[in-house]
């Protein structure tokens, strides 16, 4: 008889795993055990393993302190059939029992997931992807300078945006190095790096959109709508990366995360707008004439449409 | 022998300017004490602790008992009258109850009837004193002890848009309400503001006059205050309003487009150039502001009328860098007036681009927002404001804008197509 022990933690991590074998394997604290535990709620000889006459593996209490129990905290008496795939917990120790013919799960095809994620993990690819960020922080920067230009502080923003990346970065390192024992910190640089990348190509094309059809909810609606897809999609593959979740847990987890996230950056907005405020609320953006398609109305028009604004007017001043 | 003359001639004077002015100063003196029991303070008292929350003077103005005082010194009981009382403090001490009768907002003034008609009156003046004619201010400043404030009338304000009398004289916090009064002690004029040092401005004799004639109820019905209000109100700004859109406005020339000038010769207007060294663009603007406003409340003003122009160009920023300057500038229009939660409701706001020609048929295509909000207690009556930001040029750009306090739909609709009209491209 061949037996696989896995020494399990209450979240199901396996911490040691363990083969034995022979007509009968002994668990207990002594060390004359097959399967030494050290709990000290576990008795020196707590139990027992063996075949019967008909082939059947048992396992038996040996009038242990603190019994056996099944996952469904079901006390085992005396001698009961083992079961593969089990937790039977001596005493406080948790122990996972296989046959070794217990079935394996299908294996699973590296998917271009994992493809991605590793090509990003190279030190090359990482190398080209701050260069983009610090073009673009540059850039943004330059572009919103208007008075004469002091090299010396154009690096501030790139220095910003590294240091943003890296503190993250470094955050799922660390969840990455306690779950898997291992961080891959290039691998969530390089993820944090174009989600920044991809969420100011967001904002730019939700100014785009308010400024061209000057109303301020199907914008907002748009720009916070693809922003929580995009950090959906960044909380999901840095689980993927640094825990051993499954799919459906990691789905759970990425949605409630940036839910929470989202509503955390709304709050301060929503919280301005149900005060009374004495500033109009116009659209205040303004872009260059090539990126603006609307010709106008006509003055006349305008005159006319504003008249409703008279009638509009909320006087109980609550949202 | 002609020095003697001219010794003698020297005693006569020195003795002549000795005697006049203490007689100067005997003057205000006895003028005061003269009148000192028809000039009252008035006190409103917070009903809830007994104590003053605010206070003025007033003088009485027929043997009937009616006592002239400003509106703003009453303002807080016609604001909230289940909370004060108002009451009078003569010299002497002695204390009554003060109900009111009418009020005028757009001249200040607020008239208000003791119980008991003590008989005794100030006597209005007939004809306003001639330029350089001493005055005396009287009041009660800082709750200190009457006073008399001697100084010279200088007419009526140039360019005023609600009339007031140049006084170049202290007057101070707690004597509004107080009289004025030409050296044969009768009224020319109320206290109403000051601007400090020696520069405060009177209500003048002729709006007191109007004041008063018109018909006054036996005692006001609060409830009607509001509209009585609202309809001064509406009938100062269909006056000011309507003027400003029925007159020819001026043009200038501004960058690139030609905008309205001076509209009218109470608004004053200031001009401004960026002169940073540093900025890779330029920036100037004029700006016109009537500077006067009604006094409604603590925190609520209205009947102002502002006008604005920004210019924008560059020849060293690329076009990106021109625009993100220009959000920058447009992001800032703010009305000109104080208001409340209590007072008005928030701006609604509408947003859409306006196409016209330039005066040499190019193609202009201009960003626009009107705002409006409405007064909660004198419905009808909104501030409005608009501001346009020139869209279709790459590197040069021209920000209008306009506010005005307390107009009603139809006028401030004029208004919007006759400021829309007036600025044109070149």
């Amino acid at each position: 008889m061949e037996i696989v022990f896995e020494v399990v933690n209450r979240a199901g991590r396996v911490l040691e795993r363990h083969r034995a074998s022979g007509l009968e394997v002994t668990i207990g604290r002594a060390f004359d055990n097959a399967l030494i535990l050290s709990d000290e709620t576990v008795s020196p000889h707590h139990a027992r393993i063996e075949t019967n006459a008909e082939g059947k593996v048992l396992l038996c209490d040996l009038r242990s302190l603190n019994g056996i129990r099944t996952e469904r905290h079901e006390r085992v008496e005396g001698i009961t059939e083992l079961r593969s795939g089990v937790v039977y917990s001596f005493g406080r120790a948790r122990v996972r029992i296989y046959s070794t013919a217990h079935a394996v799960a299908e294996t699973v095809r590296i998917g271009g997931l994992d493809w991605l994620v590793n090509r990003l993990s190279s030190t090359q690819v990482l190398a080209l992807i701050m260069l983009l960020a610090s073009v673009v922080a540059i850039t943004q920067q330059w572009l919103n300078t208007y008075s004469v230009i002091r090299w010396q502080q154009m690096g501030i923003s790139v220095f910003a945006v590294l240091t943003v990346a890296a503190v993250i970065a470094a955050f799922w390192a660390i969840v990455g190095r306690v779950v898997k024992h291992e961080g891959r910190f290039k691998t969530h640089l390089a993820l944090v790096l174009l989600y920044l990348l991809a969420q100011s190509a967001i904002y730019f094309c939700y100014e785009l959109i308010l400024f061209n059809s000057l109303s301020t909810m199907p914008s907002a609606v748009f720009g916070l709508g693809l922003s929580f897809g995009l950090l959906g999609t960044l909380i999901w593959l840095s689980l993927h990366v640094a825990t051993s979740q499954s799919a459906a847990q990691r789905w759970k987890f990425a949605l409630g995360a940036t839910s929470i996230m989202l509503c955390l950056s709304i709050y301060p907005e929503i919280l301005e707008r149900t005060e009374f405020s004495t500033s109009p609320d116009y659209v205040k953006v303004m872009k260059p004439p090539v990126l603006r398609y609307s010709q106008g109305i006509s003055a006349a028009d305008f005159v006319e449409k504003s008249a409703a604004t008279y009638g509009q007017t909320n006087h109980d001043n609550e949202i | 022998m002609i020095n003697l003359h001219r010794l003698i001639l020297a005693q006569l004077c020195t003795l002549l300017t000795i005697t006049i002015s203490p007689a100067w100063a005997q003057d205000a003196t006895a003028l005061f004490s003269e009148y000192s029991n028809r000039i009252h303070q008035v006190r409103i008292i917070d009903r809830l602790s007994g104590k003053q929350a605010g206070l003025g003077s007033g003088f009485l103005i027929n043997a009937e008992g009616l006592l002239v005082t400003n509106y703003h010194v009453v303002s807080e009981y016609t604001d909230h009258p289940e909370r004060y009382d108002v009451e009078f403090v003569r010299l002497d001490g002695e204390k009554g109850p003060l109900s009111l009768v009418k009020v005028d907002v757009v001249n200040d003034l607020a008239l208000l009837r003791l119980d008991q008609a003590p008989g005794y009156f100030i006597e209005l003046a007939t004809t306003l004193p001639a330029h350089g004619e001493s005055i005396y201010s009287i009041g009660n400043p800082h709750d200190l002890g009457w006073t008399v404030v001697p100084g010279t009338y200088n007419g009526i304000t140039a360019h005023s848009l609600y009339e007031r009398i140049h006084f170049s004289g202290s007057v101070n916090p707690g004597m509004s309400g107080g009289p004025v009064l030409n050296q044969a002690g009768q009224v020319i004029g109320v206290n109403v503001a000051t601007a400090g040092n020696q520069l405060s401005f009177l209500v003048p004799l002729n709006r007191l006059n109007e004041f008063i004639a018109q018909p006054s109820p036996e005692a006001i019905e609060l409830e009607s205050l509001d509209t009585a209000i609202a309809t001064q109100l509406k009938a100062n700004q269909a006056e000011v309003i309507g003027h400003l859109v029925n007159s020819a406005w001026e043009t200038a020339d501004f960058g690139d487009a030609l905008v309205p000038g001076d509209m009218a010769p109470y608004l004053s207007c200031w001009g401004f150039s960026d002169d940073d060294p540093e900025i890779r663009y330029s920036h100037s603007a004029t700006t016109c502001n009537s500077e006067e406003q009604i006094y409604l409340s603590h925190d609520f003003g209205t009947g102002n009328v502002a006008y604005q122009f920004n210019w924008l160009e560059t020849n060293e920023l690329n076009t990106m860098q021109f625009y993100n300057l220009y959000q920058e500038k447009i992001s800032n229009a703010y009305p000109d007036n104080d208001a409340e939660k209590e007072d008005v409701t928030e701006f609604e706001c509408h947003d859409d681009f306006i196409r016209s020609q330039s005066l040499s048929n190019k193609l202009v295509v201009t960003k626009a927002a009107y705002c409006v909000r409405e007064y909660k207690r004198y419905r009808g009556l909104y501030d409005v404001l608009f501001l346009a930001a020139s869209a279709h040029a790459t590197k040069r750009a021209l920000i209008s804008h306009f506010t005005i306090a307390g107009v009603d739909q139809a006028l401030a609709q004029k208004f919007l197509r006759k400021f829309i009209a007036s600025v044109q491209w070149k």
